[in-house]
């Protein structure tokens, strides 16, 4: 099978996979063959199921370790005094070895016997399996080092991979070489220097030319340039041209879907646009080996209107992980979801993702909303708001629910805690760090920062007023509020700030309260709209993607069916050299009437030859007047000089001169213009005669014309 | 007060009697225009503090004369429009002043605002000014209002020129007003003002002016630009000299100083008109000078920065230190918060049960002991805790703080003996310079013919050997002392600054020790108040003597 049908058909055995892979990295310029040899089974039969998956991500968060100070510090802390006895460390520790020593035996044995389990089953024909694969060699862009690369999985080995077991021949489309050198001793003890004629036979006689050295050979001399010349070639590839356009690179898995069987991975491939749902990979963690007992699936998407781009799903804890690309319209970048959500609740079964009572984690792009928001946490009985950089300083906002019980079964607002950052401007006595709001208890707490070099810090707290008593008019009691000062030395603050600290909170409280209440709806209603995306999805097609964008496919053609109908308007609009003489006769309008009768037709007919005679006659007429005037001046100008010349002073010659060749230049443009008239008149004619014998609304004249002429 | 009223009742017009700023006057106004409803109540409740009050506006009370307004210390703005004040007097001592209405009186003449530099917003409406004057230290003016005054040249209002924070100007309603050309002048004159007569100047307007105006615009353009680079160069000046100032260097680097010193020294200013080779010398000593105080004042520049960089490693390390101390007793006061949490809750329900009476005092007298117990160990502990942390802090940094002194203390002495090379060097060019006066005069006395054209008194003195020594001498003389006074100066300021530092470091970590404990004293005491408050509420439905049996406990 050739490259080029491999291609197509985007499958193979080795052996064409390794003459499709040499045929691009030769044409990519590099010094490629395809080996011919032996292998292990699995890398034969392309089975994988025994080894690592190379593709799972790796979650584990690169922790950069601060950089070491530049220089000794020259003031160090006396360090605090050591009181524990050196023998029980000493002690301790001998002990904590010898306990880690046991367990690492322990660990020892567990993963030996793991390997023994993984360890292929025997092979009777080991070491007689013919396989194919692809030999780069050093010389060509930037390579050092010949190695290997399997074709079938795209990976590069060392040349002492092991599980190459012998090499009987390479080649490529410039020669054949076969191996002289045994291989009991791997592949990499080899020579790999091709021209190397007592470790390697060659096909032909002879090296590429870019392998060969005229070193102390004369080219000149016939005899020496003879015997170093090559002699014979291979022949040219009748394979068609290899293509692989960017679309067909898109989609180059077989049938658009691949699935690699990996250690307990399943590891899956999709081309984009392929699915419905815009996946492009998924890999499936299993627990065991016969993928059974899923732990963990991650999912790579694309193109998705939604912008998700993964999607991690462990099955263990029940935690989906759905992480976002920027531009959103909720600008929202993670969500991670426990899907045990209400599942007491009956009606959560069907529609488990649309409520707010969930335990979620939402994380936004805080600097493209107007609210800074950054993060949402809801639990059951918890709803936090982390901001980022808001100009109020609010940092989160912490909501504690009561339980829901049987008399109430909607969950009520318990605690509100906000949290502020420090606003430098302001004494830290004046500036709030929390504000707790208890609504059962109708109480606000107020605590504030701390200041340079305090461990406690002003605390302020009130027992809201009955509005309903006072009628909505907020009185201040001394008793309904205490606090504590951490100065000792500051004075007590006074009462009407105090009282405006009340009034502002309380009206801060139903700011608050209502907030919560839109926040909530809110989510609720981005939680139905993530579900319907999620079980319709939609697929994003870029405006520039000329296969896939249908609108502007659609558009192309309404456009070009547009030009079509104008350049067929244009056709149909020509002069009708008729219609002046018709619109005399019938009006204007008279395009496509009926046919005329004899007699109007004749008389149109007569009309508009004549008038086309006439109009013809007069302009050659025009013509001819003026280049008879013209052409009488120039010569008599001429006579005038030629009479004059002798005593015409040089002003007078110039201008004559000047005059006179723009004269001639006149007379000698009404002279062409006549000609072309005259050389044109009879073929116009012709056309229009012709024009007329053709026109539908004469036809009947015609008809009887042409009789009678043939009579 | 009865009095008073009664004499109030005899006046014919009372609206028109003059009114006299008095404490109660601004009392009155002050709670007229403070808050209303319950805060109100409150803040009348409280009494007017005249130190505290940011605002008073003393509006309509037929006022002839400022005054009395120097005990409202922390006042911000004042309004003291629609009254019949004449002269504007006696706000001196207003000098956080923000804003000042003067609308509505009968002031002729704008006077004594000098001391109000941070006034802002100054309104002069419908007074009786005539001219624009004594205003030169309002630099933070923002908004100016002098419409409706007698101003009857518009160029007078070039003098507003100089604000270069003004933004908004009304001038509506003076006699020059009616000059159409006043509106142009003042649009295409006031470059940085936005709004004249709370209207957008637009750019048009401002270039028609410009173009009618062409010929006063360009002188006041220049000489604004001539006052302005005076200004700059003066602030960089200063700015250079704080600079050197900080090193102990100031005025050293250049020839700066030495001319200074024959300034301030007739004599040798008197010998050098010899000129001749002198002038030469002259030179000459300059420029070793030049040359000893550049090696001075490079060193003194590397000095400081090092000094910086030590001062920010200790700073650095001190600040750690507390950051990690206060974070720690934080975590220690949180969890004495957590362990009382339980032990108040138990109080309360204990309360509840006495006050319900579903027990009596006796039956649960242990349950409240056991508790009043159980606080008092974790308020032991917790002081404990906060004190050990507290003390550790500062004796770790103390050792640190010593050496600090030490280092600081090494680097000025360094820095001293450096400056005292230099200032050798000094003295040994002055004495070389003295020598070779002295030789070069010595070759032209009593030469009549060389000293022709010499001033009088030089020429006589260059006549009597005698004197000529004498005032060489004298030049000398004063001249060392000149020195000696500059490097005295620089060792004063650099041992001065060093104790400074080391005394000031030292003083503020025994005031920030002494600050905590009181703190954690504090703490405790609020603490302990707190509990014996709740245990009273309860003793309150009790009798006395019980309730002397539990605050025997404490």
């Amino acid at each position: 099978m050739s490259p080029y049908t491999a291609i197509v058909r985007r499958s193979g055995n080795p052996f064409e996979l390794a003459h499709v892979l040499v045929s691009w990295l030769v044409g990519a310029g590099y010094d490629a063959y395809v080996v011919v040899g032996c292998a292990k089974r699995d890398l034969c039969l392309a089975v994988r199921y025994r080894s690592e998956c190379p593709e799972i991500p790796d979650e584990n968060e690169v922790i950069e370790e601060p950089p070491p100070p530049e220089e000794e510090p020259r003031y160090r802390l006396v360090p605090l005094p050591d009181t524990t006895s050196k023998y029980c460390q000493e002690m301790d520790r001998k002990d904590a070895a010898k306990r880690q020593a046991e367990l690492d035996k322990i660990e020892d044995a567990r993963l030996k016997k793991i390997a023994d389990l993984e360890k292929p089953p025997d092979d009777p024909i080991d070491g007689w399996r013919t396989h194919a694969w692809v030999l780069l060699l050093p010389g060509f862009k930037g390579i050092e080092e010949p190695f290997f690369i399997e074709p079938s999985e795209g990976k590069h080995h060392p040349v002492n991979a092991p599980q190459y077991q012998k090499l009987d021949s390479v080649y490529n489309h410039e020669n054949y070489y076969v191996n002289l050198q045994k291989c009991d001793e791997g592949l990499g003890s080899l020579n790999y220097d091709l021209a190397d004629i007592t470790c390697w036979e060659h096909l032909l006689a002879g090296e590429p030319y870019f392998r060969r050295q005229f070193v102390g050979v004369d080219l000149a001399e016939k005899k020496s340039a003879f015997d170093t010349e090559k002699h014979l070639d291979v022949p040219a590839s009748w394979v068609e041209k290899l293509d692989i356009t960017a679309d067909n690179y898109e989609q180059r898995y077989p049938g658009s879907h691949k699935i690699i069987h990996y250690k307990k991975v399943l590891l899956e491939k999709f081309a984009p646009y392929s699915e419905r749902d815009g996946i492009v990979k998924r890999i499936k963690i299993f627990d065991d080996y016969a993928l059974t007992s899923p732990l963990i699936t991650y999912e790579w998407y694309k193109h998705r209107v939604d912008k998700m781009e993964t999607m991690k799903i462990d099955h263990v804890t029940k935690v989906v992980r759905e992480t976002f690309g920027v531009g959103r319209r909720d600008n929202l970048l993670k969500k991670v979801t426990n899907e045990q959500i209400f599942l007491e609740h009956t009606y959560s079964l069907d529609a488990p993702v649309v409520t707010v009572e969930g335990e979620r984690t939402l994380e936004f792009n805080y600097y493209a909303r107007l609210d800074h928001l950054t993060k949402l946490v809801c639990t059951m009985t918890t709803f936090d708001e982390y901001y980022t950089q808001r100009s109020d300083r609010l940092e989160s906002r912490q909501i504690l629910y009561t339980e829901p019980t049987k008399a109430e079964p909607k969950r009520q607002v318990k605690d509100i805690v906000e949290t502020y950052s420090r606003n430098y401007d302001i004494p830290s006595k004046e500036d709030i760090w929390k504000k707790i709001f208890h609504i059962p208890d109708e109480t606000i707490e107020l605590l504030y920062h701390y200041a340079y070099n305090f461990v406690t810090n002003n605390t302020r707290y009130f027992l809201k007023p009955n509005l309903a008593e006072t009628g909505g008019k907020i009185l201040f009691y001394p008793d309904k509020t205490s606090g504590y000062i951490a100065d000792p030395c500051a004075k007590q603050p006074r009462p009407l700030d105090v009282y405006y600290a009340l009034c502002d909170n309380m009206e801060w409280e139903n700011k608050t309260r209502k907030h919560i209440r839109d926040r909530e709806t809110d989510i609720n209603g981005y939680l139905r709209e993530r579900h319907k995306e999620l079980t319709e999805p939609l697929l994003l097609v870029a405006l520039f993607d000329t296969e896939r964008n249908e609108a502007a496919k659609r558009g192309w053609k309404e456009q070009e069916a547009q030009k079509a109908e104008i350049t067929e308007r244009e056709k149909e609009a020509e002069i009708d050299p008729l219609a002046p003489y018709l619109a005399r006769m019938f009006g204007s309008g008279h395009g496509s009437g009926a046919p005329l009768t004899i007699k109007e037709a004749t008389l149109i007919r007569d009309q508009c030859i004549n008038d086309f005679r006439a109009k013809q006659l007069a302009r050659q007429n025009l013509v001819q007047e003026r280049f008879d005037t013209l052409n009488a001046e120039y010569k008599a100008k001429r006579l005038w000089y030629l009479a004059n010349q002798f005593i015409l002073t040089p002003e007078k010659e110039s201008t004559y001169f000047a005059t006179s060749a723009e004269l001639a230049f006149k007379v000698h443009t009404l002279e062409v213009r006549l000609t072309r008239h005259k050389d044109l008149s009879a073929p116009r004619f012709k056309v229009l005669q012709e024009y007329l014998d053709k026109h539908p609304l004469l036809r009947e004249y015609n008809r009887m014309r042409h009789y009678y002429r043939l009579k | 007060m009865t009095e008073k009223k009664s004499l109030n009742s005899l006046i014919i017009h009372p609206d028109i009697e003059p009114g006299v700023i008095d404490n109660a006057m601004i009392t009155r106004c002050i709670l007229e225009y403070g808050p209303t409803e319950e805060a109100g109540r409150l803040f009348a409740e409280e009494g007017v503090h005249l130190d505290e009050a940011p605002i008073v506006r003393l509006e309509f009370q037929n006022i002839l004369r400022i005054d009395h307004l120097w005990m409202l210390k922390s006042l911000r703005k004042l309004t003291l429009a629609h009254n019949l004040i004449e002269k504007i007097e006696n706000l001196e001592q207003l000098t956080g002043l923000n804003e000042l209405d003067l609308s509505f009186n009968k002031i002729e003449r704008i006077d004594n605002l000098e001391e109000l530099t941070n006034l802002e917003i100054l309104t002069l409406f419908h007074n009786r000014i005539r001219k624009l004057e004594n205003m030169d230290t309002l630099e933070k003016l923002m908004v100016f209002s002098i419409g409706d005054n007698l101003i009857e040249d518009y160029k007078e209002m070039a003098y507003l020129r100089r604000f270069r924070k003004l933004r908004s100007v009304s001038f509506k309603g003076n006699p020059c007003c009616d000059d159409p050309m006043t509106n142009q002048f003042l649009k295409s004159a006031l470059t940085r003002v936005t709004y004249l007569d709370y209207k957008l100047i637009t750019e048009e307007e401002r270039e028609a002016g410009v173009a009618l105006f062409r010929g006063i615009l360009r002188k006041l353009d220049d000489a604004d630009e001539k006052s302005e680079k005076a200004r700059i160069a003066k602030e960089e000046y200063d700015a250079r000299v704080e600079f050197y100032a900080m090193s102990f260097v100031e005025y050293l680097s250049g020839p700066e100083l030495i001319e200074s010193m024959f300034e301030k020294d007739p004599d040798g200013a008197l010998l050098l008109q010899v000129g001749g080779e002198l002038l030469g010398f002259f030179e000459q000593y300059k420029e070793q000078y030049v040359e000893t105080m550049a090696g001075l004042v490079e060193f003194a520049q590397g000095a400081y920065n090092t000094r910086q960089n030590e001062i920010k490693l200790f700073k650095d390390l001190v600040d750690t230190a507390l950051e990690e101390s206060v974070r720690n007793s934080k975590v220690v006061v949180e969890e004495y918060e957590a362990k009382k949490k339980p032990l108040v809750d138990q109080m309360n329900e204990i309360i509840t049960k006495v006050t319900t009476k579903q027990a009596t005092i006796e039956q649960i007298e242990p349950t409240i002991i056991d508790a009043g117990e159980a606080f008092n160990d974790l308020i032991y502990d917790l002081w404990k805790k906060l004190m050990t942390i507290e003390m550790t802090l500062y004796e770790r940094c103390e050792e640190s703080r010593v050496q600090f002194s030490v280092n600081m203390t090494e680097m000025i002495t360094k820095l001293l003996e450096i400056s005292r090379n230099a200032f050798g060097a000094w003295r040994e060019h002055e004495g070389m310079w003295s020598m070779r006066q002295f030789e070069s005069l010595s070759k032209l006395l009593g030469n009549k013919v060389m000293l022709g054209d010499a001033p009088p008194e030089l020429f006589e003195v260059m006549m009597d050997r005698d004197a000529m020594m004498n005032l060489v001498a004298q030049s000398s003389d004063n001249h060392m002392r000149f020195i000696d006074a500059r490097e005295d100066l620089l060792t004063t300021r650099a041992n001065k600054w060093r104790d400074d530092l080391v005394q000031g470091t030292n003083d503020n970590e025994v005031k920030r020790n002494r600050d905590r404990i009181t703190e954690i004293y504090y703490f405790i005491d609020n603490q302990r108040e707190e509990w014996t408050d709740m245990q009273m509420n309860m003793t309150e439905t009790v009798d006395p003597e019980t309730a002397a049996l539990l605050a025997d406990e404490f």
